[in-house]
């Protein structure tokens, strides 16, 4: 099998070839500016779209890409632009999509993946012909291959969708809703003093720091925006760890969507630990500590 | 910009909303960890909740029409209310929907809007139940028409669309000309509360359905179907030291 | 004296004319503008028992003590006084006209005339200490002018009729034709007695110029307050019996209804989205405060006054009103105005807790909720516009029947290893009793515990209850009272349809929301069942025998205290049930400082526990601070709601470890003896 893998994000793009590679024959291509993040990647080719990129121009390249090389299967990375310029391709070349995909085997030409359904509810593993997929970033690493690929530059096409003008993401507030991990923290810690552990170990796991209300919203020892719960953020990180909250309803409500809850209270009755997936009773002063110097 | 209903101005606007069951209420079987959605009550994904909200939005900015489309089933139909309350003019239903086929749905949807030629159609960028993500650009595709994907905002002069797009890294600010595909985000707006007036006229209005007869030539099979984790484990550590110990591999594992 | 007479009959034709005139412009809004409909039962026998309650005997003004006895003095003084003022115009006009025939009779009333003057002037001095001196904080900012000026003009009727009393004791009013009182004898006149040896006697043609110049001063006094009253508050002399008379059957609990099949406007938008009734109110308020200094919101700092919202509406009303008239009817559309947004703001209609505190405090038993509800319905309804907060909860109770995102098929998850029939597995309709859980109970971990305790003493009582498990759904209140009728209406079909479908007769509850609900809002739909709290069949299972409770060893060491819930204590009288249980157990018990009809609202009603608080501090730290205040150690409540907020705010203001919260369901079950 012959794949051609695309992503506007070159990091996004290397992690397809470093997965695909040894199932198939990859091929990358990304945008030019993405060029150093792709180049060592370890693809057979690497090709560079050039120019003012929309995902109708970007389709139209991938397309060229397939004719020249005869690839039979395409992997789109998971970005706003990229499942557009999927669905837009699978309409043009005829392609079965599916979207999303968790992992892919393939065996005899038939392909194995697996993907979430209903929000996250269900993992269902589906036998398919699909021939185009859009791949869910972040279920493998890339790898740095030793020698640079060969490039191909290919020159996009005038879009008849015209961009204008750019304008950064606001960044200013922080985007809870988004971050993959979360330490959040409660009353349990004392005083605003007490912040300094639990910043530490945020920063140890690359995550966000949130608390409950009162800590937000009454002591002003976190800004108001960190608050999670029924009338804060409403999150769903992979990894959410409470430390000194005891979990009310109104908490609880805004960690739903979290896929591991860990909790850190001395309270053993405290209700956070009925809905937690791992709790640790215990002063969070001496535990934190611990758990900073063990990862 | 047409001729909408004997005289007023205005553009002809399609929404294309999806019906799914509600999440929250979905359940593994205890036991098997089988997904089990037969007696899940159904909603409107909130996605084509945003959309209806756009496309009613435009239509009340700039003038025209709007027609909603579910492709869905029998269970779906009485669903097209909520739309019409939250200000659809018109609404078809068409039965015969296949799960886990966005070939199939969009060909049915495109063959539709192909023959009503509509200037705006909005939709929802993912749904919320089956992540596609897909329909935007296939029926961009299908339809011939341009696709700006993920807005936040849309404005309209003459037959031009201008919309700030949502990418992953900035925002881009696009134009193009009609026919044009817009797709939603979660960011793009607070879907209404529908005000009782509109819900109580929603509940005379009638609803067109028919059924899609077409063969459905399905290319994926699925094979299982399991929650990922029954609920929280509760897995509670009264040794520090144990607790530490699984929390790092998780926070390990998971930290990737 | 014919010439005065004259001058009389017409000063008192162009006053009367004035008054009149201007009753009726104001009568005639209240007539023609309204549309919407009030619902008023005869009720003969309660009407005549509230009004006099409320307006011979001043029943509601004395929840304030000292103003309450100042201002009856005062009516009570104006009533007697009638007698004076009658008899000097019907004499002023025909000098011989005798309107109480002289004896025993006439000369006791004008004793009480006599005496209440002076009342009446000691109540004027008092009340301009109140304002000017002492200055009350709900005086402070409002129509200082107003004030002043009536005092005055009372002041000066009260001032000049004891002068002309010294006159007459003095004899230089003997012979004047229309002179009154000559016949008292002056034994019954004390107070002018004793006041007219304080001057010298008065003799010559001067004292009789000095005795037209009064007699000029007390007439006109009298024919400005005639023009005045319905010009300013004083229209509540007008406005106020009436509207106590008319007022609705069942005073706190009662939201106007909504035809949805008909009405084509929900709520109230403009002036035109009241009812008559609504405008007697606004006719009524004589602008005292006490339903603002009693308001939960204005209270801790929010920008919400209830006389605000009264006194902008009548504003609108008087404003409006006179347009209309004039213009005609066909410009309505033109001339109203909404009220939401610049009289009144969307952030004081939510900042409501529908704690009817404003309402029971009112004197003139002005119903400030309805009118703060009918305004959120116009937002809700026709706009669909409300709080983030609230808009979810509307999603959730339409999609899971609980403000809460929470899997309706665990509703009834807790009571699983209870024992308990739950009737949407069980299927068994053998029981005596439903026990109604509610929402925050059934999916509230902490609440849960209430739950679990009513349970206990239900089985520890024998009583064959069931829980209706997933069927039950909430019960519309937080809808209701955020002025979404329809969705509320639609729960309440559902859940009536539930009961009926499991024959139930008897309901139990430990919500006071589900409770009101249930009781008063579903027996309007056609529920028919008796309805009952929890605090009230603990109560009864304790005194009956059928549980007994003894203290526990820490009980000696406790303080307790009891926060009224509003939906329990103002909405339906409910005070004694809980503070009698409490009194079985222990003696060292406190109110806090506003409690019983008067409590302090926990912030969480009218939709309130699923809105940001965010402005002036928590109602429900305000609370916790009083419990505070008195060195509680245990505050017991009868309310999830309450729980909620007074939790949170317990633990919030550091008292978690010097303050323990307790349901009075929780205190009984713990406290169960065999
Ligand atoms: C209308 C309303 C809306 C609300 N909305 C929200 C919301 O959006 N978000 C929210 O979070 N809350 C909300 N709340 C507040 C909520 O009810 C709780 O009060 C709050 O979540 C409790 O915060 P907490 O867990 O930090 O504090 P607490 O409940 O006081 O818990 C502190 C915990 O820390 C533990 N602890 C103490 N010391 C230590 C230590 N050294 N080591 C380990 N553990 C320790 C204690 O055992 C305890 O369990 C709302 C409340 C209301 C009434
Ligand atoms: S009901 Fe309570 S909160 Fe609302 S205005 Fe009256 S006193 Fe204030
Ligand atoms: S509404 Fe009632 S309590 Fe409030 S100011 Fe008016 S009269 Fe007084």
């Amino acid at each position: 099998m012959k794949a051609i893998v695309f992503s506007e994000d070159g990091e996004i793009a290397s992690q397809m070839v470093n997965y695909l590679k040894g199932k198939a024959e990859v091929i990358a291509s990304t945008l030019t500016e993405e060029k150093e993040k792709c180049i060592r990647a370890g693809a057979e080719k690497l090709y560079l779209l050039s120019g003012i990129a929309e995902p109708e121009n970007i389709s139209e390249a991938i397309s060229e890409i397939k004719n020249a090389t005869g690839a039979d299967y395409i992997f789109i990375g998971s970005t706003a632009n990229g499942r557009d310029i999927a669905g837009i391709l699978s309409a043009k070349e005829d392609m079965k999509p599916i979207s999303e995909i968790t992992s892919f085997e393939i065996n005899d030409g038939k392909a194995t993946v697996t993907r979430f359904l209903y929000g996250g509810k269900a993992v269902s593993t589906e036998e398919t012909s699909a021939t185009l997929y859009v791949y869910a970033p972040g279920i493998s690493e890339s790898a740095r291959a030793e020698s640079d690929t060969p490039t191909e530059t290919i020159q996009l096409k005038e879009p008849s969708v015209k961009p204008e003008s750019e304008e950064p993401k606001t960044s200013g507030g922080v985007d809870l809703e988004k971050a993959k991990i979360i330490v959040s923290v409660g009353r349990g810690l004392g005083s605003k003093e007490g912040l300094g552990i639990a910043e530490e170990l945020a920063k140890k796991v690359n995550g966000e720091i949130a608390g409950s209300r009162p800590v937000c919203l009454d002591y002003h020892w976190l800004s108001e925006d960190r608050q999670v719960g029924l009338s804060g953020k409403k999150v769903k990180p992979k990894v959410y760890i409470a430390l000194g909250i005891s979990g009310q309803i109104q908490h609880i409500a805004g960690i739903r969507g979290a896929k591991t809850v860990i909790a850190i209270n001395k309270d053993k009755s405290a209700p956070i630990f009925e809905e937690c997936d791992y709790g640790i009773v215990g002063d969070l002063f001496q535990i934190v500590p611990k758990l900073i110097s063990a990862l | 910009m047409q001729y909408i209903d004997g005289g007023s101005v205005g553009y002809n606007i399609a929404v294309l909303i999806k019906v799914i069951p509600d999440l929250e209420q979905i359940k593994a079987a205890s036991g098997t960890g089988q997904i089990q959605i037969e007696k899940v009550p159904l909603r409107l994904d909130i996605l084509s909740e945003h959309a209806i909200e756009a496309a009613v939005q435009l239509k009340e900015k700039y003038g025209g029409k709007v027609t909603g489309f579910i492709f869905g089933n029998n269970e779906s139909i009485p669903l097209m209310k909520k739309a019409y309350a939250m200000g659809v003019d018109e609404g078809l239903v068409i039965t015969g929907y296949k799960e886990n086929n966005p070939t199939l749905t969009a060909s049915v949807i495109s063959e539709k809007l192909k023959s009503l030629q509509f200037d705006i159609i909005v939709l929802g960028n993912q749904s919320a139940d089956t992540y596609t993500g897909l329909l935007p650009g296939m029926i961009a595709s299908k339809i011939n028409a341009r696709l700006i994907g993920n807005v936040l905002s849309i404005e309209i002069e003459g037959k031009e669309v201008k919309a700030r797009k949502s990418l992953e890294k900035k925002i881009e600010v696009v134009k193009a000309q009609m026919p044009v595909v817009i797709s939603v985000t979660q960011e793009t707006n607070q879907p209404r509360l529908p005000p009782v007036m509109q819900i109580m006229a929603a509940g005379r209005k009638t609803i067109q359905s028919e059924e899609y007869k077409g063969q459905t030539p399905s290319y994926t099979l699925t094979k299982s179907r399991v929650a990922p984790k029954s609920e929280r484990k509760k897995q509670i550590f009264e040794k520090p030291e144990d607790g530490i110990q699984a929390v790092v591999r998780v926070i390990k594992e998971e930290a990737r | 004296m014919q010439l005065f007479s004259a001058l009389l009959i017409a000063g008192l034709a162009i006053s009367a004319a004035s008054f009149i005139y201007t009753l009726y412009s104001i009568f005639w809004n209240a007539v023609k503008i309204p549309e919407k409909p009030y619902r008023i039962k005869a009720s003969i026998g309660r009407r005549a028992y509230i009004t006099i309650r409320n307006v011979l005997l001043q029943g509601k003004l004395f929840k304030e003590r000292s103003g309450g006895i100042m201002h009856a003095l005062m009516f009570w003084g104006f009533i007697a006084f009638g007698a004076y003022s009658a008899t000097f115009f019907a004499r002023g006009i025909d000098p011989s006209f005798q309107l109480i025939p002289p004896g025993e009779i006439k000369n006791v009333i004008f004793l009480t005339v006599d005496v209440f003057a002076l009342v009446v002037l000691i109540d004027v001095f008092y009340a301009f200490l109140r304002r000017w001196v002492i200055k009350i904080p709900r005086y402070q900012g409002y129509n200082g002018f107003e004030a002043a000026f009536i005092l005055f003009l009372i002041a000066t009727l009260m001032i000049t009729y004891y002068a002309l009393g010294i006159l007459r004791i003095d004899g230089v009013s003997r012979n004047i034709p229309g002179a009154i009182m000559e016949s008292i004898p002056s034994s019954y006149t004390p107070v002018t007695v004793f006041f007219a040896g304080l001057f010298p006697k008065a003799t010559g043609p001067l004292s009789v110029d000095l005795y037209w110049t009064l007699y000029t001063i007390h007439a006109l006094d009298f024919l400005i307050f005639l023009v005045y009253i319905p010009r300013s508050k004083h229209l509540h002399l007008v406005a106020a019996p009436l509207n106590v008379i008319l007022s609705k059957d069942r005073q706190p609990a009662q939201l106007s209804t909504i035809d949805f099949d008909h009405e084509t406007r929900f709520g109230a938008t403009d002036i035109r989205d009241f009812s008559w009734k609504d405008y007697l109110d606004f006719y009524s308020c004589t602008e005292c405060g006490r339903c603002t200094f009693n308001c939960p919101a204005y209270l801790t700092g929010k920008t919400l006054s209830p006389r605000d919202i009264i006194w902008d509406l009548r504003e609108v009303v008087l404003a409006e009103g006179p347009e209309l008239r004039s213009k005609g009817m066909d410009h309505k559309d033109q001339i109203l105005k909404p009220v939401i947004g610049d009289t009144i703001s969307e952030t004081d209609l939510w900042s409501c807790t529908t704690c009817m505190a404003c309402v029971e405090q009112c004197p003139v038993m002005i119903d400030h909720v309805d009118k703060i509800v009918n305004m959120r319905r116009s937002l809700v309804l026709n706009q669909g516009k409300a709080p983030k907060g609230t808009l979810e909860t509307y999603n959730n109770m339409e999609m899971y029947g609980s403000p809460w995102v929470a899997d309706p098929s665990t509703r009834g998850d807790w009571a699983k290893d209870l024992g308990v029939n739950i009737l949407s597995e069980s299927g068994n309709d053998d029981f005596e009793i439903l026990y109604w859980v509610g929402c925050v109970s059934s999916y509230d971990r902490r609440n849960q515990e209430i739950a679990k305790s009513v349970v206990k003493i239900l089985q520890k009582a024998g009583i064959k209850f069931a829980i209706l498990g997933s069927e039950e759904k909430c019960t519309g209140d937080p809808a209701k009272r955020t002025g979404n009728e329809y969705l509320a209406e639609n729960l309440a079909r559902v859940n009536i349809d539930t009961l009926n479908k499991h024959k139930v007769h008897r309901v139990i509850t430990g919500c006071p929301h589900c409770f009101n609900s249930l009781k008063n809002d579903y027996s309007e739909m056609g529920f028919k069942a008796e309805v009952i709290h929890h605090t009230e069949f603990i109560n009864q299972l304790i005194s009956s025998g059928k549980i007994s409770i003894a203290a526990t060893q820490n009980d000696k060491e406790e303080k307790f205290t009891y926060h009224d819930s509003c939906y329990l204590g103002r909405y339906n009288k409910i005070y004694e049930p809980p503070r009698e249980i409490i009194g079985h157990v222990s003696d060292n018990y406190e109110e806090m400082s506003m409690n019983k009809s008067k409590g302090l609202c926990c912030g969480a009603g009218g939709g309130r526990l699923w809105m940001d608080e965010t402005v002036g501090t928590k109602i429900s730290h305000k609370r916790i601070g009083m419990a505070s205040d008195i060195n509680a150690s245990t505050v017991v409540t009868a309310c999830p709601y309450c729980m909620i907020m007074l939790d949170d705010a317990r633990r919030v203001t550091g008292l978690e470890d010097k303050m323990k919260l307790s349901d009075i369901s929780e205190f009984v079950a713990s406290r169960l003896t065999d």
